[in-house]
């Protein structure tokens, strides 16, 4: 009975909500929308604004870089628009949901469902092999283990790892890492990718190869937002967000068009 | 130990105060990171201060065991050093004269007091209808002037000055049970007749009232005997120059003295000095068991605090990287770690000696009440057992430090400033051989040069299997080297008792804390060893899941800290386990002992010479089947070899051929010229008989003669015929016919005790009390062999269940420590729970994730310690000489389902609190905190 009462409860909470989200210039379905958002760090008695007050819309399909000078927000926005940080004011809707409006619990699935992530130092869990860490949002997501697994497997292979699914982070390169990183952050087919400065502790061999696997991610018509200082990152984009102090003061588009490449979009994949 | 401690923190300390005083780096190094974080610094010291709190309490324990016996010097001899027994009544007189001439002539008066006295045992009531009556009492008859003149410290008479012929002082205790007081009337019972007494007066039970609970004025005994000198023992109290104590350090010469005043025929007790030798005896057994027992519970500490330790340095493993970089030595690094692990070890020897206090109280108040004895516990706290145990749990904790540190800080400097794990390392093949070989030459070695000592025996074959792991693992895969080579050390270990009986057979207790190490790391090696097979299984049992499978990751890929964790709750397990185990079999035994001490006879009556009971009577009680009439006496016995078994009084128990009415107790061991037991009963029980039976407690062998002299010093040839099992158990330790009995005691063998078998269908135990009421008159005191078994298994069941108590520290200990581990291990997953949150894993997950790595490392060490202790005790009851008949194993399932339900219901709710405070780590917060 309980379990039946937390399910409903979960699906009411995960329903999504109604809600004025603009169509993106080229008519892209709209998948992320914040609104007048801000965050304040506080330590002690002394306050830090880190946002103040950001609207920013990403559609689907889209390839966002989010740019700007250490320390002017940039991070901050992307844990605020992905939900892994709260925020003071404002909303934020990913997907059709108001993720701040969420349970914890719910926007913890939501997060599983819906997102995936890359992170500057890899983050791989370093007790788990890298295929371990791949399957990794499909278990949260609550997927049968041996299908995890295939779908890990078979992502490793697409972003070149086919020999390393057995090692652990500790035994991979840090370009293999990011790869690893990058192929958990696609697994569970989300709707965005978040990454933060993914390239930031390659060298620039490395950080090229990542930008290429990113591209071809993005080929398959996968949004995806990277949060970077780096402006060769800012080059490839087709949509250009410069945060300062905390606003955003800068949103340049590109013209770019969809292709496809070696990486097969994630519903092939699945 | 504690010189040993002493000269290691000697040698240390100059360098701390070094470090301390004039390196300024190292000090603030060492300073900052106890002040950075208090909470955990108060972790370690609450980690480093058990072994001190555990070291500290032993000492105390056994200072106090000692303190409390020497109390019984008080408690029943006060100022009595020794006694000295002359024969008749009318001899007392006298020899109280020669004995103060002769000291008078001396240049050095020994004695400052001298008391005539007459011994008589009696059974004594309360009157009315709730008579109670204690039927064997010693009453002291004493001249009341000369008493109090003895010892003037005490209220001896409790104030009745002038004792009449009919009255009589009773101890508190006494009085106590009988439930009179002054004034009251009171029945002394003594060959068939009561007498009415009068209480004169309740005095405390110590001194002479403590020795002798009944004291009357002369004339008592003549009233209550026709012949005194048939029943009673006449002798002297003698008190040397001293007080309570110190007058024991002149027993030499005061011995001395009264033989050359009264003749080598009187027979002396150096009473005083016996008890505080055994008060000593007593004292460094106690602190050898309790330290023994407590080594356990401090290196489940020592195994903590390297834990903590570890996990200090590998938290700050990017800073010591950094460090490193910046031009620091990693000599300073380590002297940082030992300054810093030095502050804690003072704060810890503090506390420590506090905490032991404590538990040494805790354990001493537990005796009281487990020990089935009148022992008054006393808690003794001397000076230097307290330094004793903070010098040498410093020693402990700093040696600990040092040598983590020292293992800690080898780090590659790039890697530890970017908080890259290591790699593994087998280390260079030539010095991976050189280690082999010293060690299998070592432990070969050893076992050549001393394989008939224990401790050699068990452990040099171990050493020489373990260092085959480097010399093979180049030729068979290195997890099948570690099994195959620790498998069989283990295996050696746990058999070595039945492997070798001959040399393990008299076994020390350190050598089961040396046994319970070895098998516990040898273990704990292998089960690290086999983690694939932990994973596969898991995964089997859990399909797979997050949470079960990073439960099992973590520990698994730490396998050396996971290690530390298993053998610090394994090792306490195992010492209960086997206490458990040990306390489960001897308290099972009872009917056994009951059998083996009297055969198929079911109660031994015991009464007094004069009283006139014959087996008859007895006989004649339709629950009676069988009664035997024994006759007892003292007897002294001249061994080939001086030792313990000469000068000592013997109880003797003389037999007729009536004793084979129903089976007598079975033999151990018996002269081959004998078809069975009761042929050899029955030899010993002949007229005449040349053929004794001896308790095996005594060592005597089968088939060899031995001398037994009478008080005249006339001795006799007798040959062992066979040795009973648990006889002393009853005082009958020395069987001989009653016929020889008489004539070692220059009588007709006065019939004291009866052997009874209960009729079918009967109970014993209603027959034993039922006798005893009825038998008050003639002092009959009648107590079935089970029951006297229960009292003595229930001193040992007393004193496991003390030292399982004391052991409930370690598993604190464990429980704490696991607790500990995990509160680290948060801080250290942070920034992963926080990825992983970020990736979308509920917090429940991750909180599951903590209750299983909890449940696995509790799990492991608990199956591992209940496995090996009842592999150990099995091995020490069953195949091993230490018990020499062995004892029927059995196991106390219910105790050891309790144990390792406890252990693991206490391990996860240790795991609650860091488990809900890794699902509460915000994503956003661990990550920035990770760039």
């Amino acid at each position: 009975m309980n379990r039946r009462i937390r399910s409903k409860k979960a699906a009411a909470e995960s329903a999504p909500v109604a809600t004025t989200i603009q169509p993106g210039p080229d008519g892209r379905r709209p998948l992320v929308s914040a609104r007048g958002i801000t965050k304040t760090y506080r330590t002690g008695d002394v306050a830090v604004p880190a946002l103040r007050g950001v609207d920013l819309d990403i559609g689907e399909g889209e390839y966002v870089v989010v740019m700007g000078p250490s320390g002017n927000g940039k991070t901050t926005l992307l844990n605020c628009c992905s939900g892994i940080d709260d925020i003071d004011d404002g909303e934020v809707i990913v997907d059709g949901h108001d993720i701040h409006a969420l349970s914890d619990r719910a926007r913890t699935a939501h997060r599983a469902a819906r997102m995936g992530f890359v992170f500057q130092s890899f983050n791989l869990v370093p007790v788990f092999s890298a295929a371990e860490n791949c399957e990794l949002p499909l278990l949260a997501a609550g997927v049968k283990p041996s299908e995890a697994r295939t779908r890990a497997e078979r992502l490793l292979d697409r972003v070149g790892l086919a020999d390393r699914k057995r090692h652990k982070p500790a035994e991979l390169s840090g370009g293999e890492q990011q790869r690893v990183a990058i192929a958990r952050s696609l697994v569970a087919e989300p709707a965005v990718v978040w990454a933060d400065e993914p390239t930031g502790n390659l060298d620039s061999a490395t950080a090229e190869s990542v930008l290429e696997l990113f591209a071809e991610v993005h080929a398959a018509g996968q949004t995806l937002v990277v949060v970077t200082h780096d402006p060769s990152i800012g080059a490839r984009a087709e949509r250009l967000v410069t945060v300062t102090d905390g606003r955003i003061t800068g949103d340049e588009r590109r013209a770019q068009s969809p292709g496809s490449g070696p990486l097969a979009t994630a519903a092939e994949v699945g | 130990m504690t010189v040993v401690a002493a000269i290691i923190l000697a040698v240390l300390a100059p360098f701390l105060l070094f470090d301390a005083l004039r390196r300024p780096t190292i000090r603030r190094l060492a300073i900052r990171n106890i002040v950075r974080r208090p909470g955990e610094a108060a972790l370690v010291v609450a980690g480093a201060m058990l072994a001190t709190a555990l070291i500290t309490a032993s000492f105390i324990i056994g200072d106090s065991f000692g303190a409390s016996i020497r109390g019984i010097a008080i408690d029943r001899w006060g100022p009595t050093d020794e006694l000295v027994f002359v024969g008749g009544l009318d001899e007392v007189e006298p020899a109280i004269a020669a004995l103060e001439a002769a000291d008078a002539e001396a240049a050095d008066p020994v004695f400052d007091g001298v008391l005539g006295a007459a011994f008589l045992r009696v059974s004594v009531g309360s009157q009315g209808a709730d008579a109670v009556v204690n039927p064997d009492v010693r009453l002291l008859e004493v001249d009341p002037a000369a008493a109090v003149a003895f010892d003037d410290d005490h209220p001896i008479l409790a104030g009745a000055a002038d004792l009449a012929a009919d009255e009589v002082v009773v101890n508190a205790d006494l009085a106590d049970e009988l439930g009179v007081a002054a004034g009251d009337p009171l029945s002394i019972y003594l060959g068939g007749e009561e007498l009415p007494f009068t209480v004169a007066g309740v005095a405390p039970a110590s001194s002479v009232n403590g020795f002798s609970p009944l004291l009357a004025a002369p004339g008592a005994i003549t009233a209550l005997a026709p012949d005194p000198d048939a029943v009673s023992d006449a002798g002297l109290l003698v008190s040397n120059v001293g007080d309570t104590f110190t007058g024991a350090d002149r027993t030499e010469v005061a011995e001395e003295r009264i033989e050359a005043a009264l003749g080598a025929e009187v027979e002396i007790f150096t009473v005083k000095q016996g008890l505080l030798d055994n008060a000593e005896d007593e004292a460094a057994e106690m602190t050898e068991l309790f330290g023994t027992i407590g080594g356990f519970s401090v290196a489940a500490g020592i195994l903590l605090v390297v834990n903590l330790f570890v996990m200090l340095a590998a938290e700050r493993k990017s800073e010591m990287g950094t460090l490193r970089a910046v031009g620091l030595r990693r000599g300073h690094l380590i002297r940082a770690f030992s300054l810093e692990g030095a502050l804690y070890g003072v704060l810890a020897a503090v506390a420590g000696v506090a905490v032991g206090i404590g538990l040494a109280a805790f354990v001493m108040a537990l005796a009281q009440d487990l020990l089935a004895s009148d022992l008054t516990i006393r808690l003794d706290l001397v000076p230097t057992s307290l330094v004793s145990g903070a010098l040498i749990g410093l020693m402990v904790s700093q040696l600990t430090v040092l040598i983590t540190s020292w293992r800690m800080t080898r780090l590659n400097i790039v890697r530890a400033i970017k908080d890259l794990p290591e790699p593994t390392r087998l280390g260079r093949p030539w010095r991976r051989l050189a280690v082999g070989g010293v060690g299998l030459a070592a432990g070969a070695a050893l076992y050549l040069a001393a394989g008939d000592t224990p401790a050699v025996a068990m452990i040099a074959p171990a050493l020489a299997a373990v260092s085959l792991i480097p010399l093979i693992d180049r030729i068979v895969p290195r997890r099948a080297a570690v099994i195959a080579c620790c498998g069989a050390a283990l295996v050696w270990v746990a058999a070595v008792f039945g492997l070798l009986p001959e040399v393990m057979g008299d076994p020390d207790i350190s050598l089961f804390l040396i046994q319970g190490i070895l098998l516990v790391g040898l273990a704990t090696v292998m089960v690290a060893t086999l983690d694939r097979l932990w994973l596969r299984g898991a995964e089997l049992v859990t399909g797979g899941g997050i949470s079960g499978r990073l439960g099992l990751a973590e520990p698994l890929a730490r396998p050396a800290r996971s290690s530390l964790l298993v053998a610090m709750y394994a090792l306490v397990i195992f010492t209960i386990t086997f206490m458990l185990v040990m306390n489960v079999v001897f308290t099972g035994q009872n009917p056994q002992f009951a059998r083996e001490a009297g055969g198929d006879y079911d109660i031994y009556l015991d009464t007094t010479a004069t009283a006139g009971l014959t087996a008859e009577q007895l006989a004649a009680d339709p629950d009676v089947a069988a009664a035997v009439p024994l006759s007892q006496g003292v007897v002294d016995v001249r061994a080939d070899a001086e030792d313990e078994r000469e000068g000592r009084r013997w109880f003797l128990t003389g037999i007729d051929a009536s004793i084979l009415e129903a089976a007598p107790p079975p033999l151990s061991d018996r002269l081959d010229d004998f078809a069975d037991d009761e042929a050899a009963w029955a030899a010993v029980a002949a007229p005449d008989s040349e053929y004794i039976i001896i308790d095996k407690e005594w060592d005597f062998v089968v088939g060899e003669t031995y001398q037994f002299g009478d008080p005249e010093g006339d001795f006799t040839t007798l040959t062992v015929a066979g040795l009973t099992s648990v006889a002393w158990m009853v005082d009958a330790e020395l069987v001989v016919s009653s016929t020889r009995l008489a004539d070692f005691t220059g009588e007709d063998g006065p019939v004291t005790r009866f052997y009874l078998d209960v009729a079918d269908g009967a109970s014993a135990e209603a027959v034993a009390q039922r006798l005893t009421t009825e038998g008050v008159r003639q002092g009959v005191d009648a107590r079935t062999f089970l029951s006297t078994a229960a009292e003595e298994t229930s001193e040992q069941e007393g004193f496991l269940n003390m030292l399982q108590s004391f052991m409930g520290l370690g598993l604190l200990i464990g429980i704490a420590g696991l607790g500990v581990v995990m509160i680290r291990a948060v801080r250290e997953r942070r920034r992963q729970f926080g990825v992983m949150r970020a990736l979308g894993v509920a917090s429940s997950v991750i909180r599951r994730s903590f209750v299983v790595e909890a449940s696995f490392v509790a799990l492991q060490g608990v199956l591992l310690g209940i496995g090996l202790g009842v592999l150990s005790a099995w091995q020490v009851l069953t195949q091993s000489t230490a018990f020499e008949d062995g004892l029927d194993f059995r196991l106390p399932v219910q105790s050891l389902i309790v144990l390792a339900i406890g252990c693991l219901v206490a391990s996860l709710a240790m795991a609650a609190i860091p488990a809900v405070r890794a699902g509460r780590v915000l994503p956003a917060a661990a990550l920035r905190m990770a760039t």
